[in-house]
Parts: structure tokens; sequence; C-alpha cells
């Protein structure tokens, strides 16, 4: 309890120099937008955009549940999937050669194109948005999981080697340690990427979800709303962020620094 | 009876290896020839790819070699293996990051199955022998490098191997922790009674830990000459100052030196040529 | 090369098997359409198809090429600079948390159906993705290095260029996949909202008018596009970086 306390104000105080700069920026924001040197309908004062959140924070909480509880559900099915597949995965290495080229191509593909197909597939309503957000996070997590268990040190497996380990026993004492930094990697990532496929995957189903709210206070030109809308959006985002970052912190205790994986984003 | 002894411990007789990569054949290990007595200490000295090290890793089951046998209390590897009858500990502490010390330390003891009383009682028994007592819950990266590989010979010990197979155990550590940890391995040697193996470049830490070094030379990897040494088991730091001590450290750096230079640029040995032993 | 093998044969596998379904079930096309409907229609819209491709792209790589400059000049400035990075690089990250996409509707309404909207889009996103992953490929560079060319009496430029950006590649080239297909999702949804040409306006009409097979076909080109476009980058970066194999993977 003490550790994640201490976690927490460490991560508080990085914040504290960050929030200055953000009040600045804001302040130079509202300046900007009072002199009318920008139009109203690109960037509106902060001032409006508070009082969009203001006004409809109702519609906006309504809007935002809709998407949260849709980029979840994916997220969790999505996730639920990869580790189940990537377990069984790990006993047969011919299947594994074919199908992870295959996953590194499907995560290429552009989510957008695929919507539509979904739409078609399931019609309007929940099921393509929260579709899409599982197959996007299965894809990411997946992969990432294959490298992650397959990571663990050539030393480490033959000191396994040597103390005569069985295969389980190899898995479940160092791949799936070693495969844990890589999986929270992911989770990052597909949170984040979930919040924006659920949006823009509203424009397509369009009748509920935060994407659905900038669409339609757009056709209104009520830029103050789709703004807000916006921030919220990425409110959550950074929430979900934030709320795995902990889980990380936690679940991790030994790393000193998380490890890099490259540069994932 | 000295013949008795001889089987039941490390027996090397004609064991060859040799390797192809990218076309070259090289021969790491050519026609070696062998015994340590059980209850006794060897070592293998030699500068770098010079085989000693795939000679060990034969023993230890990760490398097969190309002809020649090599046995452990009348065991080939592969079942002195499956007995567990030997313990490696190799120079990289090899510590799991996400596991306490204590933990690690009992890892080989959850892998064979026992049970979590015991595996608990042996841990701290053999995290005491190290003198790491205290530190049970620290996570590897809290620990020094000595430290840690004091936490690797504790794991190797919990096994009660009646075989130690040591590969440059200290070479990452610096020279001071390094004979320090050469006689507190000797009082756990004197308690456990284990055979012991040891890979090294140095040619005092040989001296310092064996009955019997076998000084090889690269390329292809033989056991050019076998130096017996006259003191007992219980050793002690002022040993350095033993004339038979510096008399035994010139007969080996003698035979290094005839045996084929050290060369520089000889090259690295593999890691583990046939990696096929240790599929993951 | 020989890897792909087995991969290439469960995707011909899983084609064969779709239009196996198809022709057996008896499914209506409006639902699903064979495969070889989907080539039917490619070939029969193809003059078509192409034009709006290209203009995809090229609203595409306008977005990629403008985002990733600018990102990288940023991340130089964000290098050298510590007043910059101290208080500007939270904002960055926090800018990441934006779901850009979403922005797209906001873009139209500012700049119109034309194609500026679609290149502001996926330079931004590109940038965003560049600018993280280049400041922290500059930082990577080794410290003995760096202090190496210190006492070498290296001018900063110098530095920039021999240690700073080589250590920099790696993660410029997995920011380079990723942000490949981001501006390229960029350039479909912006065109999806609002556009007259291009492959998401070809999506959006084809679903209006129920042509699903044509609709199907755009979403495969689509796909194929957002493929080679990562293939292309991954070319790049053996090119660039022979001496890494697999060890950098993009996430």
């Amino acid at each position: 309890m003490k550790r994640i306390t201490r976690k927490l104000l460490e991560g508080v105080a990085g914040v504290r120099a960050a929030a200055a700069f953000l009040l600045a920026a804001l302040l130079l924001w509202q300046l900007v937008t009072s002199t009318g040197l920008v139009k109203f309908y690109v960037l509106p004062a902060p001032s409006t955009v508070l009082e969009a959140m203001a006004r409809f924070r109702g519609e906006l909480g309504e809007e935002a549940l809709a998407t949260l509880t849709v980029a979840l559900a994916g997220f969790a099915l999505g996730t639920v999937a990869a580790i189940a597949v990537a377990m069984t995965l790990t006993y047969s290495r011919l299947v594994r050669t074919a199908v992870y080229p295959l996953l590194l191509a499907l995560r290429a593909l552009p989510f957008i194109a695929i919507i539509p197909i979904l739409v078609v597939l399931m019609g309007t309503g929940y099921e393509p948005r929260i579709t899409i957000c599982a197959i996007s996070t299965f894809l990411t997590t997946l992969v990432n999981l294959m490298r992650g268990l397959r990571s663990a040190d050539g030393e480490v497996e033959e000191l396994m080697h040597t103390l005569n380990a069985t295969g389980m026993q190899r898995l479940l004492k160092v791949r799936v340690y070693a495969a844990r930094p890589y999986l929270l990697a992911a989770l990052r990532i597909s949170a984040s990427s979930c919040v924006i496929e659920a949006t823009v995957a509203e424009w397509i189903t369009g009748d509920s979800g935060l994407g659905y709210l900038v669409q339609i206070s757009g056709y209104t030109f009520q830029i103050g709303l789709m703004w807000a809308a916006i921030v919220v959006a990425s409110a959550l985002t950074l929430a979900l962020v934030g709320v795995i970052t902990l889980i990380e912190k936690v679940a991790m205790p030994w790393a000193p620094q998380a490890p890099g994986a490259g540069a994932a984003v | 009876m000295a013949d008795r002894r001889d089987r039941e411990g490390i027996v090397v007789r004609d064991v060859t290896m040799t390797y192809e990569r990218r076309g070259i054949t090289t021969t790491a290990v050519d026609g070696c020839d062998l015994i340590v007595p059980k209850g006794s200490w060897a070592s293998l000295l030699g500068p770098s790819g010079c085989g000693k090290s795939t000679l060990l890793k034969i023993l230890a089951d990760i490398v097969r070699p190309t002809s020649g046998i090599a046995t452990m209390d009348e065991l080939t590897p592969a079942e002195a293996r499956a007995a567990r009858i030997f313990a490696l500990v190799s120079q990289q502490s090899v510590m799991l990051p996400w596991r306490r010390l204590a933990e690690n330390v009992e890892l080989g003891l959850e892998v064979a199955g026992v049970s979590r009383r015991e595996r608990r009682a042996r841990a701290r028994e053999a995290i005491e022998l190290v003198g790491l007592s205290g530190f049970e819950k620290a996570y590897p990266h809290e620990l020094s490098g000595g430290m840690r590989q004091r936490g690797a010979i504790a794991r190797a010990l919990t096994l009660r191997p009646k075989f130690l197979l040591m590969d440059e155990p200290f070479g990452a550590l610096d020279e001071l922790t390094r004979e320090r940890l050469n006689f507190e391995l000797i009082q756990i040697l004197e308690e456990t009674g284990a055979t012991l193996l040891l890979v090294t470049h140095s040619v005092s830490e040989a001296v310092i830990l064996s009955d019997k070094v076998a000084v090889m030379s690269p390329r292809p990897g033989r056991i050019v000459h076998v130096a017996s040494l006259p003191f007992g088991h219980h050793r002690t730091p002022e040993l350095r100052d033993d004339p038979r001590f510096v008399a035994a450290e010139r007969e080996l750096r003698h035979a290094l030196g005839s045996g084929g230079a050290p060369d520089a640029a000889a090259p690295p040995e593999p890691a583990a040529p046939d990696r096929a032993l240790v599929a993951g | 090369m020989r890897r792909v093998i087995p991969a290439a044969l469960l995707l011909a596998a899983v084609l064969a098997g779709w239009e196996l379904y198809v022709t057996l079930t008896g499914v209506s096309v409006l639902v699903v359409p064979p495969p070889s409907g989907i080539a039917a229609a490619i070939v029969e819209n193809r003059a078509d198809l192409v034009h709006q491709t290209l203009v995809t792209l090229a609203e595409a790589s306008l977005g990629f090429l403008l985002g990733n400059l600018v990102a990288i000049v940023c991340a130089v400035a964000f290098t050298y600079s510590g007043l910059l990075r101290a208080g500007a690089y939270p904002l960055v990250l926090a800018m990441q948390a934006v779901p850009l996409v979403a922005i797209a509707p906001i873009l139209v309404l500012w700049l119109g159906p034309g194609i500026l909207s679609k290149v502001l889009l996926a330079a931004f996103l590109a940038y965003t993705v560049t600018l993280v992953n280049m400041v922290r490929g500059l930082a990577s560079a080794d410290a003995g290095t760096l202090e190496l060319m210190h006492t070498l009496n290296a001018s900063r430029w110098q530095q920039l260029t021999r240690v700073r950006f080589p250590a920099a590649l790696p993660y410029l080239f997995t920011s380079l996949k990723l942000g490949a297909s981001a501006a390229i999702v960029a350039a479909i949804a912006a065109e999806y909202i609002g556009a007259l040409e291009g492959l998401g306006y070809l999506i959006h009409d084809t679903r209006a008018r129920l042509d699903n097979e044509y609709l199907w076909a755009a979403v495969a080109t689509a796909a194929v596009i957002g493929l080679a476009a990562f293939g292309l980058v991954v070319l790049a970066e053996r090119w660039a970086m022979p001496w890494r194999r697999e060890a950098v993977e993009e996430t």
C-alpha cells in the first residue's frame, strides 16, 4: 500500500510542472481566440468549450458512457481471446510460423476500412463497434504476447534445461513472466486504440457515443460541443492508460523501469 | 578402491566435439581424457576458445559430443540431468528478475516437485551457507553481482548435488570479490563434499580451488597438461604464501605458454552449438 | 522469404473456404459476397477504383511526409532545448491521448471536402507518432559516445548527425511503420466524413448505394494499400539498417 502511494505521489509531482505549462497554453489559446484572429469554427475559445461541457454535461456523460462501454467490452474480449490463443500457440511452432506473418499483415490493415464490412455483417448497433475494438485489441495483444513469450533470456532457458524442467514448467515459471511487460505495453496501446476505434465506428453506425456526438454537433455547427466531446474522449483515453500504467507498477514491482520493447507508442 | 572413486566421479574418455558454422568445421574439443574422482576438485584452465566451457557443457547435457564418453557416477549426461545429480553455475547468475532471492534459490527444488515446506527449509539453509541471510526478500536488481552469484550457488546447493559444475562463475566479478568468494566456496565444498569441476581462465583461481588442474589449449581444444596439487581440502588465504602454491602457478603458466599461445584473435567459443538440446 | 509460405498457404485456404461457404450456403450477396464477386467488381470498376485509390494515396503520402518532417524538426528542437522539453513535451504526450481521427469532422467543417483536410489529419497523426518516438530515439544515443564526441571537439551538428540520428533510426522506423498505416486510416476516415473522392468516399458511397461487392472491393483495396505501405517501410528499414534483423519490431 505504501508503495502505491509513493508511486502516485511521484506521478503527481511530474504532473505539476506539466500542469503549469498547460495552464499557460490554455490562457494563450483564450487570448488568441478572443482577438478574433482565428475563425470560431476552427478553434473555439476554451471558454466556449468549457461552457459547452457544462451545458451539455448530461449528454456528454451519456455518450461517454456509451463509447466507454463499447471500448471496454471490445478490449476485454480481445485481451481474453489473445491470451487464450497465445497459450495454445505455444504448442506448435509450425502453426506459429504460419500465423505470425498473417497477424502482422492484419494489423497493418486500416481499421476504418474494416468497419463498414462489420456493419454489413452485423448491422448497426453495438456489435460491429465492439467487434472492431476486439479485433484490433486481439491482434495487438497476440502479436506482443507471442514476442513476449519468446523473449526469455537464452541463459534462463539453459538454466531451466539443466534443472530438468518440463515444457509446461518453463512456460508457467519463466515465459509467462518474461511476457508480462510486453502484455502490459500491448494493453496500454490497445486501450487507447479502442477508444479511437469505438469513436470512429460510431460515425458509421451512428446512434450513440462520443464520435456520433462530434458528428451531429458538427451538422448543427455547435463547435464548442464538438471540441468538448473530443476533450472528454481524450480524458477517457488518459484515464484508461493511467489505470493500466498503475496496474503495471503494482504488478511488476521488480522492474526498476519499464523495458522499452522497441519504441512503443 | 581408487578405481571405484574414479568411476563414481567424472569420467571423460576420448571426447571430441566438432561443429560446422558457415561451412567451416571447428573442433572445439579434441579427444579429451579426464578423470575427476568422486569428492575431489578439478579445474579446466585455458585461454578463450580452448574448449573448456564446451567440455563442461557436454557434462551438463547442454551440448552433445560428436564422439567419446562422458559420465558422472556412471550415468550419461542426460541420465545425470534427469536424476538431478549435478548442478550448474554459469558466469551469469541467471536470476529470474521477477522472483525474490529466496524464490530464485527455490527454483531448482520447485521444478523437481519438492514440497513447499521442504523447499523453504532447504533454501534458507543454502542462503545461510552462502552468507546471504537477511536478503531473502530482495529482488535480483537490488543485489550486487557478487551477491547474485552467491544466490546462484545457493540455488545449486539446494539440490544437494553430487557434482558441482561451474563455468567461470566469478568471471563477471571484480578481483577482490572473486578472491573472497573463492575461499567461501572452499568452505562450502568442504561441508557438502561435492565433486567440483570448475572452468576458469585464472591460474590462481584454478590452484586455490583444485586437487587437479587440466590445462587446455585452443584450436583444437586439447588437454595438454594435468597438474596434481598436494593441498588438502582445508585451505585458507594463507595458502597463497605457500611456496608450493607459487610453484604450482609457475608450472601451470608454463604449461599454458607452451601449449599454444593464448591468442587474442581466438574465435569465441560458441554459446551452445547444438541448441537443439535446450529447445524452448 | 520461405517463412511466408505457411502463411500464404493459410491465406489461400481461407479464401477458398470463403468461396465455398458462400456458394454452398447461398448467402445473399448483400451480406457476404464471395471472393469471386469481389474480384469481378474490381475488374469491372478498375478505372474508377484506381483513381480513388490514387487520391487517397496522394493525401496520405503528402500528410505522412509533412507530418514526419515537422516532427523530426520538432524532435531536434526538443532534444536541444531543456525548456521546450520540460514544458511542451508533456503536452505532446497528452496530445497522444486525443483520438485524432475523431477530429476529422472538425477538420472537414473547417477546410471543406477538399484534400486539405485529409492531408492535415494524416499529417497530425504522423506528427504525434513520430515526435514522441524521435525524441526518445535521439535521447537514446549512447552517453559514452557523446562524451567522446565532446572531447573530440565535435560540433553540435556533427553530434546530431553522427551519433543521435543513427541511434534514433530504429525508433524512427517504428514510428514510420505506425504512421504509414495511421496516415492511410486518417485519409480514409476524413474522406468518409466528407469528400468528393478517395477510398473513404467510395466506401461511404457504395454503402449508401448498397453496391456490396464494390464496397468489399474498396475495403479490400484499402486493406492492400495499408499493407503495401507497411511493407514499403519494412523494406526501407531493411535497406537503411541492414544490421538489425528481427531486433526491432513494431508493437
